[in-house]
């Protein structure tokens, strides 16, 4: 028995029983919190896994090559540490182009494109065995960066980007401070972990450029509907870690009527105030003229968060 | 009627798909009717009394409402597809194959319009929902898929391999392979599957040998439909 090799089945089938495969019976898990879940639970469970065979199509009436969406998580997913560098074998009996030009053409997720990356194989269902004992690139970090990352082109599927947009905007704040957050739990979606995996590249965490507070401390104010999720645990890293660590502080507040109602600006050094604030999306600007005359005010708005 | 439930608060259907869907549904008047927000409860019910389907969007407000009208089709059998911007891919009802449970917006605004142009081609038809879900190109996608399913079967067979009783009447493999056959001859594919059926019955073959056919079959029922 090869258990060093798994590959994923659907019912009666069981190429895994005949080869000496790892059989990893599929659930028709087809959300990418479903998948993170899975692929997760999978690899905690058979740690000897160092090859994996995944059809192309998994699932009931499948046009929408979810195989290749596992795979994706696979590579994509940092807790699997080095197993999402192993090599993934896809099975169709399409070729390469034929999947991406039906991708193309169907405006489907483009997730074919992983086919043309290092560390990956498609082949025919009767190739099977063959590919499985003579496939065995591994890739390397660093051709994950260079040679794999590059080639993704993966877009965001949630209707309301503007969350995506914060959540990935607090990840990538706490990046640059070097902190871990533990108030916003990783999404699973995969275009996130594809932007989350290709910051790596970049970002290290920075250092601060002083603000001449660091004696009194910075006393701020955070108006964001998202400050908990993330943004008030970064922020707050950030005074405390950087300026003073006794005397700064971090006042949230996480809806508009609060902060309308609220006159008490006076005494803060720095307010951040989310410009798409709800329930009066766009008019936060508006009201922070009229109602502040405070010089320090930091806009912020998702998209801001994100690329900024 | 087919009854699609929008509400288009931010006029994404005239924005967001490369098209005004709001301009191109106006083409099908007798087809399709869009409704951006419920008036009646009694409105309603007229609606559902004369659905031939009902298309509604998973964040159609308020959402107790939607998940009424999605109750009650699925109570009248009419058929259901709900799409949404939350799931990558398409998630189709376990038990009742007229419900997709959901589907990509995007997908399914893409779909709809050949769809709805295949609808009115073909009045005589009765509506399926696989085909807004597989495209124009709803024989070639299935038999694509029918052919990747096969091959696996197959090769996991390799060794074993027996026409009869691996193709035994109800087993999907042989309601995958019949529907090669509705592709490739719509008007008798009954009698060329049994002469098919007849040849590989009296006829020792190999699993690979075997698949070999069936790749044939779905590059000419590619010829034929692209």
């Amino acid at each position: 028995m090869n258990n060093q090799i798994a590959i994923i089945e659907e019912h009666k089938i069981s190429l895994g029983e005949k080869f000496g495969f790892t059989r990893l019976e599929y659930l028709q898990e087809v959300t990418d919190q479903k998948i993170d879940e899975w692929i997760n639970q999978i690899f905690d469970q058979h740690s000897t896994i160092e090859k994996i065979i995944i059809p192309a199509r998994l699932g009931k009436d499948d046009t929408d090559y979810t195989g290749l969406r596992v795979g994706l998580h696979i590579r994509l997913t940092k807790r699997l540490n080095a197993k999402r560098l192993i090599p993934i074998i896809f099975v169709s009996e399409q070729t390469k182009s034929e999947i991406i030009s039906n991708q193309i053409e169907n405006n489907k997720e483009k997730t074919g494109y992983l086919l043309f990356t290092p560390g990956v194989k498609l082949v025919s269902s009767f190739d099977i065995k063959t590919a499985a004992e003579t496939f065995n690139t591994t890739i390397s970090e660093h051709e994950m960066k260079i040679l794999v990352l590059p080639k993704l082109i993966l877009t965001n599927q949630r209707e309301q980007g503007h969350q995506l947009a914060n959540e990935w905007g607090a990840f990538r704040l706490a990046k640059f401070a070097g902190k871990e957050l533990t108030t916003l739990k990783l999404p699973p979606d995969l275009y996130f972990k594809y932007q989350f995996a290709k910051t790596d590249i970049n970002i290290q965490p920075q250092k601060v450029s002083f603000i001449g507070l660091e004696k009194k401390g910075c006393n701020a104010l955070l108006i964001d509907d998202y400050a908990e999720k993330g943004w008030a645990e970064v922020l707050e890293h950030i005074l405390r870690s950087h300026i003073n660590p006794h005397r700064s502080k971090l006042e949230i507040m996480t809806n508009f009527e609060d902060a309308y109602a609220s006159q008490n600006y006076e005494d803060k050094d720095i307010i951040f105030l989310d410009l798409r604030l709800k329930p009066e999306e766009d008019k936060a600007s508006e009201w922070a003229q009229t109602k502040l005359s405070h010089p320090w005010i930091n806009f912020c708005v998702g998209s801001r968060k994100l690329w900024g | 009627m087919i009854y699609l439930f929008d509400d288009n608060e931010f006029g994404q259907m005239s924005s967001n798909y490369g098209v005004d869907m709001l301009e191109e549904l106006s083409n099908f008047p007798k087809l399709i009717k869009h409704i951006n927000k419920v008036a009646k409860n009694e409105e309603l019910d007229d609606m559902l009394k004369i659905a031939t389907a009902i298309f509604i969007h998973a964040s159609f407000s308020p959402s107790k409402l939607k998940d009424y009208i999605c109750k009650k089709a699925e109570e009248r059998h009419i058929p259901l597809v709900v799409f949404t911007g939350q799931e990558p891919t398409t998630i189709w009802d376990d038990k009742n194959p007229k419900i997709i449970r959901k589907i990509k917006k995007d997908r399914f605004y893409h779909y709809l319009i050949p769809f709805l142009k295949h609808c009115q081609e073909y009045p005589q038809e009765s509506l399926e929902i696989r085909k807004l879900v597989f495209g124009k190109n709803y024989e070639v996608e299935k038999s694509l898929i029918i052919q990747d399913r096969l091959g696996l079967f197959l090769s996991f067979r390799t060794d074993i391999f027996n026409y009869e009783s691996d193709f035994k009447i109800s087993t999907q493999e042989r309601k995958d392979l019949l529907e090669l056959f509705f592709f490739l001859y719509p008007e008798n594919y009954e009698i060329e599957f049994l002469n098919f059926h007849n040849r590989f019955k009296n006829q020792q073959t190999d699993a690979r040998s075997f698949f070999i056919e069936i790749k044939n079959l779905v590059s000419t029922i590619i010829h034929i439909y692209e």
